[in-house]
């Protein structure tokens, strides 16, 4: 049982830099992105190649992964603001692009990273005494720079305008900001995050498959929903933290569900579709809410 | 410092064709206050797009400080042009706190990394809210949406004009707010235009302040200016003047007659 929750929270912070990367685009720029179903694996395929084939250490990788996700979410931000493709579209286009070059990167569908230097690795290497502690802590200590780091960039003055677009385009346009570089910039930040959380969660689980970005968006927006229902703020330490929090009871209540959801008659291929549904009643409260009061409105 | 010179702006759309301004010229010097009337789809809206950039003239050029802006990006000439619209909604960011807005509004180009909202600014932002006189001083870490809308237009009055724009634009913002805080921000627009001698182009449905306020007066009829006056002709002219024009030229509409009778017992007649 501590085992299960150990890996849990690990898995939860590691993927909880993706669900910090659907916050940035989702929340923050209104823009729902579906890029990040196929820049995830873009990150585990670039991290885990480089691994095998290269002398990279653990770390530097993340920061190629990041590099990566950042030029998926370019392509995405070239077509919807250069070539007028709606957001929806461009990302899924991407998405599936991504799915071919993925498996390119990879030259075939799955990578193990077995006989690779991972920082699991790296880890249990240099500390094999306090190996368990290290791994939780290690990724623990990635995922706070991340999350400060972000922080830190939406507030500055950049960062304010990358809000304000999100916000209102015809605002922020009027105070001298160019929207269409806001959109790029915010969409290759957040596929970079993305990336590097899979670089993490590849080195984590030992492969990168080019299957496993499948529902990154869903589980992203899981995190986000959750973490906003529990964390109320508009402060933007407060929001990072909750999406970060929210990740961490998704991966736990996963962990949870397939551990024991056989119990009621589950298996591990209904997570998608339970997680889904998890979404889609955490989007349709709010909105039945409002069309409701709107109901009494408009009497 | 600004001049346009025979605009066009037509808008197509399928076999629709409607010529919003049709080969208008105007030109305004440093420190000109010009008021804009006219009735609904007389073009004035359409007039502050071209000169903000949000709409391009299909024909003629746009000049500012000299310059032919006609095809640069509204975002651009927003370094130089300050603009408040109708709707108070439109004016901030409203997840956004006050202040934040307010730091928006401190840099209108070259933005970088550097914190927008350290401490010290925030003293600075506290002094000039209170210039307003409807509390957000005390409000600062407010969301906007929270505001009133008569609170947001008085936010995005400062913001406009918390940089000195080189020209200010005014797209009947007073309009959507009840009467008590339309004279509150219009008093508010009238005291900064005064103190930083803004060059200013405002349009409004109300010919009572179209003549008060200002020192130049156009009227827009389907595209086009129909009459054009400033200085001692302006400070004499009356509502009932600018009616008479506009029953002169046949061109009467329902709206204007019942602005007049919406305005005839302030006037009494």
């Amino acid at each position: 049982m501590v085992s299960l929750l150990v890996h849990a929270v690990e898995q939860g912070l590691a993927y909880g830099i993706a669900a910090l990367g659907v916050f940035l685009t989702y929340r923050i720029l209104r823009f729902p992105d579906l890029t990040v179903d196929g820049s995830f694996v873009t990150g585990a395929a670039v991290a885990s190649l480089l691994l095998l084939r290269t002398g990279i250490d653990p770390f530097s990788v993340l920061l190629v992964a990041f590099a990566a996700g950042c030029v998926a979410g370019l392509i995405t931000g070239f077509l919807n603001t250069r070539l007028g493709i709606t957001n929806l579209l461009a990302g899924v286009l991407t998405m599936i692009m991504l799915y071919s070059i993925n498996l390119r990167i990879m030259g075939r569908p799955n990578l193990s990273l077995l006989r690779a230097t991972t920082f699991v690795r790296f880890v249990s290497s240099s500390l094999p005494s306090i190996k368990g502690a290290a791994v939780v802590g290690l990724i623990g200590v990635l995922v706070l720079l991340v999350k400060l780091g972000l922080d830190r960039f939406l507030r500055t003055e950049i960062g304010f305008a990358l809000r304000a677009t999100g916000d209102c385009e015809e605002m922020i346009t009027a105070h001298g900001v160019n929207t269409k570089t806001m959109k790029l910039l915010g969409l290759a930040l957040s596929n970079g995050l993305v990336a590097m959380s899979g670089a993490l969660v590849a080195q984590y689980g030992g492969f990168a498959d080019v299957g496993m970005g499948i529902g990154t968006i869903v589980t992203g927006l899981a995190a986000v929903i959750i973490g906003g229902t529990l964390i109320r703020s508009n402060r933007i330490g407060w929001m990072t933290t909750s999406v970060l929090l929210g990740s961490l009871i998704y991966r736990i209540a996963v962990s949870l569900a397939l551990r024991y959801g056989y119990v009621v008659g589950f298996q591990a291929s209904d997570l998608k579709l339970i997680t889904s549904l998890l979404v889609i009643i955490a989007l349709i409260v709010p909105y039945l809410r409002e069309r409701q009061a709107q109901k009494v409105l408009s009497c | 410092m600004l001049g346009l010179q025979n605009v066009t702006r037509i808008f197509q759309s399928g076999a629709d064709r409607v010529t919003a301004i049709r080969n208008l010229d105007l030109a305004l010097s440093q420190g000109d206050f010009l008021t804009v009337i006219g009735s609904n789809g007389a073009g004035k809206s359409t007039l502050l797009n071209l000169i903000a950039g949000t709409v391009r003239p299909t024909k003629g050029s746009v000049m500012l400080n000299g310059h032919d802006v006609s095809t640069m990006p509204a975002y651009l000439r927003a370094r130089e042009i300050g603009r408040i619209v109708q709707n108070p909604l439109a004016g901030t960011a409203p997840t956004m706190t006050v202040a934040e807005n307010l730091a928006i509004a401190l840099k209108r180009k070259g933005r970088s990394l550097r914190t927008a909202l350290p401490r010290h600014r925030r003293n600075e932002f506290r002094a000039q809210l209170a210039q307003l006189q409807v509390g957000l001083e005390d409000r600062m870490d407010c969301q906007a949406s929270l505001l009133s809308g008569g609170e947001r237009q008085a936010l995005a009055v400062l913001m406009a004009t918390l940089v000195s724009p080189q020209l200010l634009l005014l797209d009947e913002h007073t309009a959507a707010l009840d009467p008590r805080n339309a004279q509150m921000i219009m008093e508010l627009t009238t005291r900064f235009v005064e103190e930083a001698k803004l060059t200013t182009i405002m349009v409004t449905h109300n010919m009572e302040q179209a003549i008060e306020m200002g020192n130049r007066l156009v009227m827009m009829h389907a595209g086009a200016v129909i009459h054009s006056i400033g200085g001692m002709e302006k400070a004499a002219s009356s509502v009932m003047d600018l009616v008479e024009l506009f029953s002169g030229r046949n061109v009467v509409d329902d709206e204007l007659l019942l602005e007049r009778v919406a305005e005839a017992p302030f006037l009494g007649i």
